[in-house]
């Protein structure tokens, strides 16, 4: 049991160790996308229609 | 006076007085009592014929003992019985003159010297268990009063007593492990006072003597015929044993003359046609436990009643085949404890703790113990009804445990034994009933490795506490991005980054950015991967202002959309103010490769007073204090668990006991609960 715990516990600090030096977060409400590839010229995210209008 | 020869006045067979201290000697021709006064010698009666007991030594024995006991031989041999057991005491005299009694008692021998009598209180105003402060000699406590008679002798003694007298006498158990003697003769006053320590058998050095297993071997009953049923009984303890209880009908054979030892013939006591109980370990198994080797010789089936119902466990007698030590071994329920006896003197009792070297137990029965069924072999006369009072102390995995009687006052104390270990050491073929709830004295079983957990999870909290000031010292903690924006348009609800309104550069777009309410920063850089750190502020006050928000990553159009909101309501209900909400929140986005970054904003309050400014402020590459605060809870939870685990584990252990862990006599078992003296 204590064996498990030391593993466990030397698991979660390794996890720990790597989440600080790399910024690792849970990122609690945050979604990930990819403009497409239309969007990607310069100034193309600036558009307010990308945005919202223009779809 | 020293050793001399003379004719026995019974049959004029020549007598020798052996050693200075010889003031009676018995004549081997004609067993006649003979005392020396002054030049004469008179005989003052016949002695009867020896009882054989276990004894280990013989008249004419030599000792050089091997330390603490200076050299001696064993001159005399008295005899005595209470009636319901014989024993010896032995004369020893000292080249210098002087004399003690090697006697055995509480399962060990003692080298008892005379010593000048302090004041005493009366034979007849002692108790078992009493307290008795003896001066210089310390502090003592009654463990037996009792009467003997003087049944026979051998070779010289150093008193003058007709055979058959009759002696009263307490001993006496010292706080520093010393038995003493009170030996009060045949009237109330005091006639001797004796002291001893322990003398272990080995360290004795006496030339001859035979071990236990050579004695047993020679003793006169070692096997024998039940009367009952015929069944073949072998004795493990032959030179002791006065009772036997068949191991196959259960019938109980003893000597049916009261003040016997050992009988010669076994009779049958009470006749039973079957076994009253299964010990679960058989009679007459030998096996090894803790270190010692024993020999099984009895079981007692032992019953206490508490509230109509009759609770049951085993006592098994042990031999301990080295020290010749009686011991015992308990179990209830399954679970075995293995007892040895100890000095009353040196143990400590009262209503709640008792203290025995400088170890407190605390109490966890006290009840009457009734003798419900035997099995097997007894040193003292046993017998079914036979009723003591019990208490036991408990001080996990120790238990001590006291049984007193009219006359006498025992404690043992001892230790749990898994079942595992007697199955081993017995090398029993059929496994012990498993045990059931908690043991009395049975240890939690993560007591040995409890510390270990703390200082595993202290090792690891440190090195996580270490890796967290390391990462806060490198870590290259940047503000990229921190703007300040101020509401324009109330009524559009329209923010412009402050300075710009001021400036006349809103005014200049006004129309434009009424109708786009999009705000994007200009692109920053992120120096390495790490952590975002986006915080919002406004001066909300029962109003929010929120906004939908976009990370972008030139390089790879990698959108991160999350939300910012500042809300903070406040009031007073039913005369109690209240708030919730905050204005300021935090976002956290998670391992933002290197490179360049753009933030847009869309904010949005659908308050009739939207606040007057929000602030966003995003840092790269900040450390995570919550991170250490979950690692360290998470990294505690084992030993925590292991505290519930103990807690649950010693509420188990004490439903089973009529106290409290504090020593009080639970509501349900009665009213006492008295402090202790």
């Amino acid at each position: 049991m204590r064996k498990l715990y030391q593993v466990l516990g030397a698991g979660l600090l390794a996890f720990f160790t790597y989440a600080q030096l790399t910024g690792w977060d849970a990122a609690i409400g945050t979604q990930k996308n990819t403009l497409p590839a239309g969007a990607r010229n310069a100034g193309g995210w600036r558009s307010y229609h990308f945005w919202s209008g223009g779809k | 006076m020293s050793a001399r020869a003379a004719q026995c006045p019974n049959c004029g067979a020549e007598v020798l007085f052996s050693a200075g201290s010889s003031l009676v000697t018995v004549c081997r021709q004609c067993r006649a009592a003979v005392a020396r006064k002054g030049v004469n010698v008179e005989a003052i009666g016949i002695v009867a014929e020896l009882v054989p007991t276990s004894s280990p030594f013989k008249v004419g024995m030599s000792a050089r003992p091997k330390r603490g006991t200076k050299p001696f031989r064993i001159v005399g041999r008295l005899q005595l019985s209470t009636g319901e057991g014989t024993w010896d005491e032995w004369h020893v005299a000292f080249e210098s003159g002087a004399y003690a009694w090697l006697a055995e008692a509480q399962g060990a021998f003692w080298m008892m010297q005379p010593l000048p009598a302090p004041p005493v209180p009366e034979w007849e105003r002692l108790d078992p268990g009493q307290r008795l402060n003896l001066g210089a000699y310390g502090l003592f406590t009654v463990a037996e009063r009792r009467s003997a008679a003087y049944i026979s002798a051998e070779g010289d003694l150093p008193f003058v007593a007709p055979p058959g007298a009759v002696f009263h006498y307490a001993d006496i158990s010292g706080a520093d492990g010393s038995l003493g003697t009170l030996d009060y003769g045949d009237d109330p006053g005091l006639d001797g006072f004796f002291v001893g320590r322990k003398v272990e058998l080995s360290d004795l050095g006496i030339e001859g003597i035979e071990a236990w297993t050579d004695r047993k071997a020679g003793a006169r009953a070692q096997a024998l015929n039940c009367p009952s049923c015929g069944g073949a009984l072998s004795l493990k303890d032959p030179s002791a044993t006065v009772r036997i209880a068949c191991g196959y009908c259960g019938s109980l054979l003893g000597s049916k003359e009261k003040s016997e030892g050992p009988p010669s013939k076994f009779e049958l006591l009470e006749r039973l046609s079957a076994v009253p109980f299964h010990p679960s370990i058989p009679l007459g198994s030998e096996g090894t436990v803790n270190g010692h080797h024993y020999v099984l010789l009895g079981a007692v089936l032992k019953k206490t009643t508490s509230g109509g119902t009759d609770y049951f466990w085993t006592e098994y007698l042990l031999k301990e085949t080295k020290s010749e030590a009686y011991h015992w071994l308990a179990e209830s329920n399954g679970h075995w404890t293995l007892l040895a006896p100890v000095a009353a003197g040196e143990v400590a009792d009262g209503p709640r703790y008792a203290t025995y070297r400088g170890e407190r137990y605390r109490v966890f029965n006290r009840n009457p113990a009734v003798v419900d069924a035997v099995l097997g072999e007894f040193y003292w006369a046993i017998r079914k009804g036979e009723t003591t009072s019990a208490s036991d102390y408990v001080a996990p995995p120790r238990m001590l445990s006291k049984e007193e009687a009219k006359a006498e006052v025992n404690w043992t104390e001892g230790v749990y034994v898994p079942k595992a270990d007697l199955e081993a050491g017995f090398s029993l073929k059929e496994m012990l009933p498993s045990p059931t709830g908690v043991g009395a004295c049975q240890p939690w079983p993560h007591a040995g490795t409890a510390g270990r957990w703390w200082r595993t999870a202290g090792i690891l909290a440190a090195v996580a506490v270490a890796v967290f000031v390391v990462a806060t010292l490198v870590a290259p903690r940047k503000v990229v991005l921190d703007r300040t924006f101020d509401l324009v348009d109330p009524k559009a609800k329209v923010w412009t980054e402050r300075g710009l309104a001021a400036s006349g550069t809103w005014q200049a777009g006004k129309a434009a950015a009424a109708a786009d309410r999009v705000l994007v920063f200009e692109p920053f850089e992120t120096p390495r991967r790490g952590n975002l750190r986006v915080e919002f502020f406004a001066p909300t006050s029962n109003n929010w202002v929120g906004a939908g928000a976009d990370l972008i990553e030139e390089a790879t159009g990698e959108v991160r959309s999350f939300y910012l909101v500042s809300d903070r309501y406040s009031g007073v209900d039913g005369g109690e103010s209240w708030s919730e909400g905050s204005q300021r929140r935090t976002t956290w986005l998670s391992q933002v490769p290197a490179g360049r970054y753009v933030l847009r904003l869309e904010p949005e309050s659908d308050s009739p007073n939207p606040p007057a400014s929000f602030r966003v402020k995003v840092t790269s590459g900040v450390p995570r204090f919550a991170h250490l605060v979950v690692v360290l809870f998470l990294l505690v939870l084992g030993p925590i668990g292991l505290l519930f685990s103990r807690a649950s584990f010693e509420g188990r252990r004490w439903s089973e006991s009529d106290f409290s862990t504090s020593g009080a006599l639970k509501e349900s078992s009665g009213d006492d609960d008295g402090d202790d003296s």
